[in-house]
């Protein structure tokens, strides 16, 4: 059985598409997707005492069907993290000036370092 | 410029056509709370294959509506995987 995948398209001005696919290797995966769950500020506000009861049960990796949720929480926390990506530079303007920017920045870092 | 121009295809691969039609069913009745800014289209390809086509008008519709239905996808497989 292959993994799950995705294709995001946008066809606002030019066309723009990017797939998504799950690595094969199921030893990295986990129940635990880091775009889901309780938000830090509710962690928090909360001094890290709050009881997540929609915690997924941990996975079962001898079962197929364990496997395909983790390649779904896997899938799910990829999508989430390019379109919050994409939320947000079109909130601060043009797409291309804010990557340039962010790779100025990563460059400066860099050479701080 | 088309109404709904961003959009995510996703396909799940189930074990067999039972898990995929269950899998179908327990999702499509979900209504859109406002469908002329987002769609779902549900289909089942080569026999195992769940197919879900999101349709939006921008990328925090999609957003949202992805995560959400890939989280009730997860209980759905959760389901699968205990029973």
């Amino acid at each position: 059985m292959s993994g799950p995948t995705a294709l995001y398209t946008n066809t606002n001005n030019e066309t723009e598409t990017k797939e998504f696919t799950v690595s094969k290797d199921v030893s990295n995966l986990s129940s635990d997707g880091t775009t889901t769950g309780p938000s830090p500020y509710l962690l928090e506000s909360t001094n890290g005492e709050y009881i997540d009861k929609d915690k997924p049960a941990p996975l079962n990796l001898g079962n197929p069907m364990g496997v395909l949720r983790g390649q779904v929480t896997d899938l799910q926390d990829q999508i989430n993290v390019f379109l919050t990506e994409r939320i947000q530079q079109s909130k601060n303007g043009d797409v291309e000036e804010i990557d340039e920017d962010e790779d100025e920045e990563e460059e400066d870092n860099e050479d701080e370092e | 410029m088309s109404q709904l121009p961003v959009s995510l295809s996703i396909n799940i691969p189930f074990l067999n056509n039972n898990h995929a039609l269950i899998a179908q069913k327990s999702l499509s009745p979900d209504p859109m709370l406002k469908p002329d800014t987002v769609n779902v289209q549900y289909k089942i390809k080569n026999n195992t294959i769940l197919n879900i086509i999101v349709n939006g008008i921008d990328d925090r519709v999609i957003r949202v509506t992805v995560n959400n239905l890939l989280e009730n996808l997860k209980t759905i497989i959760e389901c699968f995987e205990t029973f």
